[in-house]
């Protein structure tokens, strides 16, 4: 029998991007541009469907290039256009539970540039992943979105 | 324009039940026996709850102080262990804003011959929708609300 834990953290990220807000706005309102940045590393997304709205719901399989084992179930929550997005992901591997995560992107204009703050809060599920694995995988996508924009 | 704000909390809160954690995980599963303890005051008008209890499913209820605002509570059931765990997201709306949104983790575990439970919430408030310590006690009062429909349910099983 597994034994059962929940491990809970929150991580906090913060970015300085040379565009302004609608443009990274899009890099999540805008398939095209997501597809650009949506997993870490060299990781490759296998299947992705889209409904970016509040209450939309989007499922994403995705992995190393040889085994696209995980997938996450996505709710968005709360939207603000160029200003705000609240979402909700819950990620299995070959359909065992790793975590759910309540992520928060804010994004401020800074002149002609946008200051973005990503807020995850997370719990981890049954020891089948760890909060540093986590943050590196968020640093990595924001890393390609500022890449990107 | 509103002013856009969040803000990110996070509480703990530990209750220990006697009843045994397959009793108190079907308090949560079944909608006619959630409805008996979930929701505000006794003195609020409610609505229906509704539940669909399985990964993937949604549950809403809803109420209020007569003439004041409509609390509005709307869920997604993101992963269930039968007897020990259940996480879900939830968004709170006043009347027609939304003024929350929180991830909570109930753990469930065999203590003695009852349970302990943990919650953890994990919350954002919205646009200055800062309830400064009332989300958690209000939580408090669900569990002291299920506290009390356990040890009824116990008298209605075991009549003296």
């Amino acid at each position: 029998m597994t034994a059962r834990s929940a491990q809970h953290g929150t991580i906090r990220l913060e970015r300085r991007f040379s565009a302004p807000p609608a443009r990274v706005f899009a890099a999540w309102a805008d398939p095209v541009a997501r597809a650009k940045w949506d997993v870490p590393g060299r990781w490759t997304i296998a299947g992705q469907t889209h409904d970016f709205r509040e209450g939309g719901r989007e499922t994403k399989r995705f992995g190393p290039p040889d085994d696209p084992r995980f997938v996450a179930d996505t709710l968005y929550l709360d939207i603000v256009p160029q200003r705000r997005i609240v979402f909700s992901y819950s990620m299995t591997s070959r359909g065992i539970p790793v975590s759910t995560s309540l992520t928060t992107v804010d994004l401020a204009p800074d002149r002609k540039a946008t200051r973005l703050t990503l807020v995850e809060q997370i719990v981890l599920l049954d020891g089948n992943d760890t909060l540093a694995n986590r943050e590196e995988g968020l640093t990595s996508m924001l890393d390609k979105i500022g890449g990107t924009v | 324009m509103t002013k856009r704000s969040t803000r990110h909390a996070t509480f703990t809160l530990e209750r220990r039940f006697a009843a045994a954690p397959a009793r108190v995980f079907a308090a949560y599963s079944d909608a006619s026996t959630k409805a008996r303890w979930f929701g505000g005051p006794d003195d609020w008008e409610k609505s229906n709850l509704t539940l669909d209890f399985r990964v993937g499913g949604r549950e809403s209820v809803s109420g209020g102080p007569t003439g004041g605002p409509v609390h509005r509570y709307s869920a997604l059931y993101q992963d269930i262990v039968p007897d020990q765990r259940i996480v879900l997201t939830y968004e709170m709306y006043l009347d027609e804003t939304r003024i929350s949104v929180s991830l909570g983790t109930t753990e469930l575990r065999p203590d003695g011959g009852g349970t302990k439970l943990v919650y953890t919430e994990q919350s954002v408030f919205l646009d200055g929708h800062d309830d400064a310590g009332a989300r958690e006690h209000g939580t408090g009062a669900l569990f002291d609300n299920l506290a009390a429909f356990l040890a009824s349910a116990a008298v209605d099983r075991h009549p003296a």
